[in-house]
């Protein structure tokens, strides 16, 4: 039997590559950073909220401690009974009649915290106004608070122009509620914010991640086994097994390494996930992820129960990804990538036997770096341009996107993303999957007629062509 | 057990690396492949290692097609090759176990073999840290620790310094002496000579001398004589129809037609004056019969 063996070899190709140091601090290092990435992402929002919303308490308190804060109107728009409200608020507020320019000088002298806000129109060539222009100017020492101030006297000049017009300030406001717009296309998934983002954040990371581990082991294989066969040890191999056997044992050892890494990525993103819950948007929207009626009830619903918009945003998005991992997509996403492994690990196999000199490999890898790197940027790019759409809230995808799901050297990257992201379903996912296998088999019955001859051949490096000719002369 | 090497021809392209080599192993000893650079012997030797398919012919494991890993055969290859990073008996293991040896069996036997070739020290050190030397006794221990029936060393002494050459032929001669089949390769030819009972010698992939070496040697006659002598003796030897091949400090050579040529030439030193020192008539050694028809059929 041509395989006869292979068990010892994949033994050992695994025992030998855990043990060296490159893979240890190499997992290390990956462990490290995806666990930080997963805490901080789940930490980072709550952070960032946590801090603005102390920035936007701190003006409110803090423009009162202006000592002095001078209004000029060259617009006549605003009362001394608009001031006066002001004053009443607590701010130190006082129209004056100096020119604008006089006033700043005298406030860049003042030792203390002073502004002058100086409120002006702009008029076209026939005198009519088409915009009004807040500027605040402020002492060095009052320069913390400048622009919280210069927020606050333009909402206030706003509103002395509401009522300046006659309009009640309430009806005003109630006009001014934000309307959000969605296009999206008919039959897809309408998409949140947050679920727009991690549409469009996940599949560049899950591509990402999956190149490194698929494409960087093909190279490792192709590697060894070049090693191994300008040392000359495959010689003393080959009396004990037959070239395939050493192939495949090699082929699923780095196999079984890369999904022993993927599987430590993923539980490490998931325990840093789950012990940064306490402290990260995680711990918040836990308690709306475990009441799926509430999630299925909408936004209108979730606000009158009293439940934070943000947080049930992302509840409803992260909610969506995770019932996609039923147990046929996991099956799914693990067949995909062992397949995909498969297929790229043979041709660096191929790769690998076909050089003579360790010289030669970077030359023989030019070939199977192309197909790797057209097979990445096809699952990748894609998403960059479909970034518009997923902004406007649909979760579409565009026709280069469901190609590389099919194609067999963009879907091993760009598949299992789809399927986490409900792009695909099981059947559409089953027939990607197939025509992946159909091509991987392809390859293995090249390298099963090539492989005993190429991986004894001396001498020139083998090109694609003379690879291709040696298999149809079998 | 018998191993039958027949009539195998192997081409690349318009290049004939072996043409119709056959040969036979049915009985204990060392069979020699021998032939200049280039001639075909590592080329015969993956045929019948099964590495390399032949275009005609067949090699027989007791008359019948084997594959190499499926035999006890140890090989020690011309090019060695070790993982230079792996420590050398984590190397050794894996070696044995793709031999079908138990890890306890492996261990005992690597262990014997430490301490035979006195690389003992060196089991925990990666190969890149030894010397070539010691690498080569690592490489000796992985053809021999599986206890082969079939041992093909390819150049077994190249490389190596005369005391290590010593302990590798005396683990040759306890190869020879424990029954083993054993095909060498070398060009050192007084090696070849000293373990050998039947030769191969390939020119340009052709078998040019085969058989057994006594035999050969005795098919030729004693037909090298040297001479050392005091006083000139070149106008004897030419009075005797005989033409110096070689002079060296230990004397004159000559080749000869018959024996009663060297006697001749023996009777006319001993009535002259000349005292004679040295003189020797012989039949030819491995190395002249390797240059004369190594040699020729270079030059033709």
């Amino acid at each position: 039997m041509k395989t006869k063996g292979w068990q010892k070899v994949f033994a050992f190709t695994f025992k030998q590559y855990v043990k060296t140091k490159s893979f240890i601090v190499s997992t290390i290092i990956m462990a490290i950073l995806v666990a930080a990435v997963f805490a901080l992402v789940n930490i980072l929002p709550v952070a960032l909220s946590d801090n603005s919303s102390e920035g936007n308490s701190s003006p409110v308190k803090d423009i009162f401690d202006f000592e002095k804060v001078y209004i000029v109107d060259e617009t006549g728009i605003v009362t001394d009974e608009n001031i006066g409200e002001l004053v009443a608020n607590g701010l130190k507020a006082e129209r004056t009649d100096k020119s604008a320019d006089d006033i700043v000088a005298e406030v860049a002298k003042t030792q203390g915290a002073q502004a002058a806000v100086v409120f002006s129109a702009d008029k076209d060539a026939n005198g009519e106004i088409f915009s009004y222009t807040e500027r605040t100017f402020y002492s060095p020492n009052g320069s913390k608070m400048a622009s919280s101030l210069s927020s606050t006297m333009s909402e206030f000049f706003r509103m002395c122009n509401v009522k300046r017009l006659g309009i009640d300030p309430d009806a005003y406001a109630q006009a001014q509620i934000t309307i959000n717009t969605r296009t999206v296309e008919a039959g897809q998934e309408e998409l949140n914010v947050f679920a727009g983002m991690l549409h469009y954040a996940i599949p560049i990371v899950v591509s990402l991640v999956l190149f490194m581990l698929i494409f960087v082991y093909g190279n490792t294989i192709a590697q060894s086994i070049a090693i191994e066969k300008t040392s000359r040890v495959m010689e003393l191999l080959l009396t004990s097994v037959r070239p395939l056997a050493v192939v495949i044992g090699k082929v699923l050892a780095m196999g079984l390494v890369s999904l022993a890494q993927f599987i430590l990525i993923v539980a490490v993103g998931a325990g840093s996930m789950a012990i940064s819950a306490p402290f990260g948007i995680m711990g918040q929207i836990a308690p709306l992820l475990s009441n799926p009626e509430l999630l299925a009830g909408g936004m209108a619903n979730a606000a009158a129960a009293g439940v934070d918009i943000n947080q049930f945003s992302v509840a409803q998005a992260v909610g969506g990804i995770l019932e996609k991992f039923t147990p046929v997509n996991i099956i799914l996403i693990v067949i995909t990538f062992i397949i995909g492994f498969l297929f790229f690990a043979l041709l660096a196999a191929l790769v690998g036997a076909s050089v003579s000199r360790m010289e030669d490999l970077q030359a023989a890898m030019q070939p199977y770096s192309l197909v790797g790197l057209v097979g990445f940027f096809l699952a990748y790019y894609p998403i960059i341009f479909n970034a518009e759409s997923l902004a406007d809230g649909s979760a579409g995808t565009n026709s280069v996107q469901i190609f590389s799901y099919y194609f067999p050297i963009s879907s091993p990257f760009s598949l299992p993303s789809a399927i986490i992201l409900g792009q695909f379903d099981v059947v559409q996912s089953v027939i990607a999957v197939v025509i992946l296998a159909v091509f991987t088999v392809l390859v293995a019955m090249l390298v099963s007629k090539v492989y005993e001859a190429i991986i004894l051949h001396n001498g020139s490096r083998l090109k694609v062509g003379d690879i291709l000719k040696m298999a149809k002369n079998k | 057990m018998a191993i039958s090497v027949n009539n195998i021809v192997k081409k690349y392209g318009d290049y004939t690396a072996v043409n119709g080599l056959s040969f036979e192993l049915n009985e204990p000893g060392v069979f020699a492949l021998l032939g200049t650079n280039g001639a075909g012997k590592t080329t015969s030797i993956r045929i019948i290692l099964g590495m390399l398919a032949a275009d005609k012919g067949e090699v027989l494991w007791d008359g019948k097609p084997f594959l190499a890993c499926d035999k006890p055969i140890g090989y020690l290859a011309e090019e060695r090759g070790l993982y230079p990073k792996y420590k050398v008996m984590d190397q050794l293991m894996y070696f044995m176990t793709l031999k079908g040896m138990t890890p306890g069996a492996a261990k005992k036997a690597i262990d014997y073999w430490f301490d035979r070739l006195e690389v003992n020290e060196h089991r925990n050190k990666r190969a890149e840290q030894l010397s070539k030397g010691n690498q080569q006794k690592i490489q000796l221990i992985a053809a021999l620790a599986p206890n082969p029936e079939l041992i093909i060393h390819d150049e077994p002494l190249s490389g190596l310094d005369p005391v290590n050459a010593e302990l590798f032929k005396s683990v040759i001669r306890e190869e020879i002496k424990n029954n083993k089949y054993i095909i060498m390769s070398s060009h050192q030819m007084t090696t070849i000579e000293e373990f050998c009972r039947d030769i191969v010698i390939l020119n340009h992939g052709e078998a040019v001398l085969q058989g057994n070496l006594n035999a050969i040697k005795k098919s030729y006659g004693r037909v090298k004589l040297t001479v050392k002598a005091e006083g000139d003796i070149t106008g004897m030897a030419q009075q005797c129809g005989l033409t110096i091949t070689e002079e060296t400090p230990n004397g004159c050579s000559f080749n000869v037609q018959s024996e009663e040529q060297a006697h001749k030439l023996l009777n006319m030193i001993i009535s002259s004056d000349i005292p004679l020192i040295k003189y020797e008539l012989r039949e030819p050694n491995l190395n002249e019969l390797f240059i004369e028809k190594a040699g020729a059929k270079n030059e033709n």
